[in-house]
């Protein structure tokens, strides 16, 4: 142990000599303050544009008081009508937003519930006006100088930690030594992670904390997957360097290693799965749906024609009977609708599922999901707030039902007492199970490369 | 003597075949190259098999949309115009070589009365953190990939101590450097066009089995055109650093930088710097704007109430009758109409003013194209393949002009069947008898009109070639100077 203790020292010594470094991890804190910038700018847009949407039912609401302020006295509030109130549910983004953008913008963050509403409440949000070439570009936040930068600084930095020993040839003296080759590469390794690694998390950490992102178990959090993802690279290096006799040779394999990790692998286990697992069509649930539904709201409507005129109650009720006929047509058509809504979602779940275990494989998309899930801009944020969304909208079934059920409009101070949607977050927050599985699948591979340097120790002597 | 040197073979092309022989030599640089164009090919043929299923669904899905209008069955005009239609973007077949921006927009547009809806249905939507590492096909692997390769199998040729050595004992030889320079990047650019023409078979294989038209060879055509260019601008640079610096270390770290700076890193930042530049506004706030100029016009002092009412009046001296009841038409259809020309008006000005952000957006980006070639190939290669946003923005247009259309037909249908009855019952006709004398038959991009936006990028492909070949002469004198 004191060996390594010594090794480490006396590396360290050389690597805070080493004139590149400073430039590398300036580089990679520039990079990192732009991406953190970009996003601390997408969040602040999300946020003014859940806020419209918000505002939305806010106005409304705050336009029927104005209708009740100019109603004549004994006039019936037809306005009042509980199936008339808006609710906007929405997702607002985390506080650790800044981070990274990951799927934010591919789930809706807002629904437009109206009681009487079915799944397509979210429909206005999966549609957006940015011009599409900025969104195929990928956006530059910084899980993008983490996850791909980072790597490509780091190998710079390292690509050469044996090799150039055994370039210039003073490997031979040096494996000469009474010292072993595992404990020299791990000393050499350690030292580099810590001038490297240390700089560009506190670098990390300090771009979050000026854009914004300042939970202090999410930074933590942070620390640790750059920290681990750093180390995944380091050890990666140094198996490279057992191997490399030349430089040259040990930089070509850390650039392929980077293509293959960060580059190919991801997107060419994407492209299997989409064969083997494809994504269910949305085309076709949408054509089945509307064919769905358009039947059975055409059966409604000829049932009530041959009903023949609508009969008035007399006195009449504050709510017309025909609306409530509505309401069971639509419970009935929820009901009808409701397996293949499940088949679609089954579908979706099944092909999320295969994508999320595929991580556990693939470090650079476990770090980005770990990104992804410290700045709530991962799926299953996005679903978990559908899904309360939907639940909410149930409630305002409900609670619609029930007001129905009593015949009673809504005062005006009754929208003060209707049903108000809150996000539950999901619990654990940053050390949420997701994050600790993208944790250990990262050192899990970090610790296979360890021991491929272990056993490979004999590779590095040759000369 | 004289018949002899009139047949032997110029030097530079002796020096050419040389390094040709040298690379096909090399185990890692071919092992490397088959590896990239067999995925380059599987990516191909999942792509296509991809772009014949959305062609086939897309084609099934305009199907059922007819079934679903035609079995409305007798309703009201303006009833059909909020049941709306969906009509669905053409596939164009290049999208299985470049496949651009096609994730990331809509595959269809519901069409509805008062309102110009964005597509919908990306196939970027609902996906997992992997997702962002989308995006692998032929055409990212020309792009991205090629060039890499051409790096590693000509940063060495001059650079590094071996190389070197050799250097001067070639020119000892009286070999010169110029010869020499030009002789491998011939050499080299041959290799990559030899990648290239794999890539293009591959792509006119595939072409062939969906059976496209000529068009589409032309298409393939121009977007080799663009990478042949594209290509020769990494083997320039790379065979000039390779002779300018002396360690081969330091060559390959220049050009490794260079490669990541042009083909993964501006080609993010661009983007993100062009939308800071010319921002655009976010899905509601579009429709906030929208609504609240159909309401107020364009002025916000201008309510649409009024000039409705305007219209009103107009007619009403106009037919010299006091009620609109006595007009020999039905009001309600005409004010119908009044609305959707209002509505359409205002979507149409508004989105006018969102593509000028778009192309504004473009133009930042192009300018970007001064230090990276990818700026420049990546819209030309997107545009040719008929993926790029000029595609879609053709396809919206062609679907809101259908959807004025019919709406408009629709409303028409109300103006003239005036109520005979006072307007007790609810008029009803068969639509699909109105919807079938419009048709709608979107296209995607011809070649031309590809050529004519995007000729631009094939100059600065050209002028980056250009300079990357005076580099490499540079590099030439500097050489034979230095060694």
């Amino acid at each position: 142990m004191s060996m390594l203790a010594a090794i480490t020292r006396h590396e360290l010594r050389r690597s805070l000599r080493d004139r590149a470094l400073p430039w590398l991890i300036i580089l990679f804190a520039a990079l990192a303050a732009y991406g953190a910038w970009n996003g601390a700018r997408w969040a602040e847009e999300r946020t003014d544009t859940v806020q419209i949407v918000a505002d939305e039912a806010t106005d409304g609401i705050a336009k029927k008081r104005e209708q009740f302020a100019e109603l004549k006295p004994g006039a019936t509030p037809g306005f009042a009508g509980p199936q008339f109130t808006p609710f906007r549910p929405v997702l607002r983004p985390g506080v650790m937003a800044p981070l990274s953008i990951g799927q934010a913008e591919a789930y809706p963050y807002a629904a437009r519930v109206a009681p009487m509403g079915d799944i397509r409440i979210f429909d206005a949000f999966k549609v957006d006006v940015d011009n599409p070439a900025v969104r195929a570009a990928g956006r530059f936040d910084l899980a993008f100088v983490i996850v791909f930068v980072l790597p490509l600084v780091l190998m710079a930095a390292t690509f050469d930690l044996w090799s150039r020993e055994r370039e210039r040839g003073i490997s031979a003296m040096v494996v000469s030594q009474p010292v072993s080759v595992t404990t020299l590469l791990a000393g050499k390794a350690l030292s580099r992670a810590l001038v490297l690694l240390t700089p560009i998390i506190l670098a990390t950490l300090a771009v979050l904390y000026v854009a914004g992102a300042r939970d202090l178990a999410a930074l933590a959090a942070v620390a640790l997957v750059v920290a681990a993802y750093g180390a995944f690279w380091i050890a990666l290096a140094s198996l490279i360097n057992v191997f490399a006799k030349r430089s040259t040779e040990a930089a070509l394999a850390g650039g392929a290693a980077w293509l293959t990790i960060v580059v190919l692998a991801p997107a060419l286990i994407l492209a299997t799965v989409d064969i083997i697992v494809p994504a269910p069509s949305a085309l076709q649930f949408t054509s089945a749906y509307q064919a769905q539904s358009q039947d059975i709201r055409k059966a409604q409507r000829l049932a009530r024609e041959a009903k023949g005129p609508e009969v008035i109650r007399d006195p009449a009720p504050n709510i017309p009977d025909r609306t409530r006929g509505f309401l069971k047509d639509r419970a009935i058509e929820d009901r009808t609708l409701a397996p293949l809504i499940r088949r679609h979602e089954e579908a979706l779940a099944e092909r999320r599922a295969v994508l999320n275990s595929l991580r556990l494989f693939l470090p650079a998309v476990a770090t980005q999901d770990a990104l992804d899930r410290i700045a709530g801009s991962d799926a299953d944020r996005a679903l978990s707030f559908q899904a309360q969304a939907m639940a909410f909208m149930k409630v305002t079934k409900d609670w619609m039902a029930e007001r129905f059920d009593r015949d009673a409009l809504l005062t005006s101070d009754d929208y003060d007492h209707i049903p108000k949607f809150e996000f539950k977050e999901p619990p654990a927050g940053a050390f949420q199970t997701g994050v600790l599985i993208d944790l250990a699948a990262i050192l899990a591979a970090g610790l296979l490369l360890a021991a491929g340097v272990a056993l490979g120790r004999r590779a590095a002597t040759t000369i | 003597m004289t018949t002899q040197s009139a047949h032997a073979p110029s030097p530079v092309l002796v020096v050419a075949r040389n390094q040709l022989r040298l690379m096909v030599r090399d185990n890692r640089l071919r092992l490397l190259a088959v590896a990239v164009v067999l995925l380059a090919v599987a990516s191909l043929a999942t792509g296509m098999a991809r772009v014949q299923a959305q062609a086939v669904e897309r084609h099934a899905a305009t199907q059922e949309d007819k079934r679903l209008w035609d079995s409305l069955g007798p309703v009201n005009p303006h009833g059909a115009v909020h049941s709306g239609r969906s009509v669905y973007a053409p596939v164009a077949p290049l999208a299985a070589f470049e496949p651009g921006l096609s994730d990331f927009l809509g595959s269809s547009v519901k069409l509805e009365g008062h309102s110009q809806n964005p597509s919908r249905d990306r196939p970027m939507e609902g996906g997992s953190a992997i997702s962002r590492f989308a995006g692998f096909s032929a055409a990212w692997a020309l792009q991205v990939v090629a060039p890499l390769l051409i790096i590693l199998a000509g940063f060495t040729i001059f650079s590094g101590e071996r190389a070197r050595e050799r250097l001067k004992q070639e020119l000892g030889s009286g070999a010169s450097a110029r010869v020499l320079v030009f002789g491998r990047l011939i050499g080299l650019t041959t290799a990559s066009l030899t990648l290239l023409g794999a890539f293009v078979a591959a792509g006119i294989l595939t072409l062939a089995i969906a059976n496209a038209s000529m068009n589409e060879g032309l298409r393939l055509l121009a977007m080799s055109i663009g990478y042949g260019l594209y290509l020769l601008v990494f083997c320039s640079l790379t065979i000039g650093v390779s002779a300018l610096f002396p360690s081969a270390r330091a060559a390959l770290v220049s050009l490794l930088a260079f490669w990541a700076a042009s083909t993964l890193l501006i080609p993010r930042i661009a983007p993100a710097i062009a939308e800071n530049l010319h921002p655009t506004p976010s899905a509601p706030a579009f429709e906030d704007a929208v609504s609240e100029e159909a309401k107020n016009g364009v002025s916000g002092h201008d309510p649409r109430d009024e000039r409705l009412l305007a219209l009103k009046e107009k007619l009403l001296k106009q037919y010299n009758v006091t009620k609109v009841e006595d007009l020999p038409f039905n009001f309600e259809g005409v004010s119908l109409e009044f609305g959707e020309k209002n509505s359409s008006d205002t979507y149409n000005r508004h989105y006018d003013k969102l593509f000028g952000a778009y192309a504004n957006q473009t133009a930042v980006q192009q300018a970007f194209s001064v230090i990276s070639p990818n700026m420049a190939m990546t819209p030309w290669s997107r545009a040719f393949a008929g993926t790029d946003f000029a595609a879609h923005r053709l396809f919206l247009r062609e679907a809101e002009d259908y959807r004025y259309e019919l709406v408009q037909a629709l409303n028409n249908d109300i103006t003239r069947n005036k109520p005979t009855d006072g307007g007790v019952a609810i008029y009803r006709t068969d639509v699909s008898e109105i919807a079938d004398r419009v048709a709608f038959e979107p296209r995607i991009t011809t070649p031309a009109e590809a050529w004519a936006a995007q000729k631009s990028n094939l100059l600065i492909l050209s002028i980056w070639a250009a300079v990357s070949l005076a580099f490499a002469a540079w590099a030439a004198t500097r050489l034979e100077r230095t060694t």
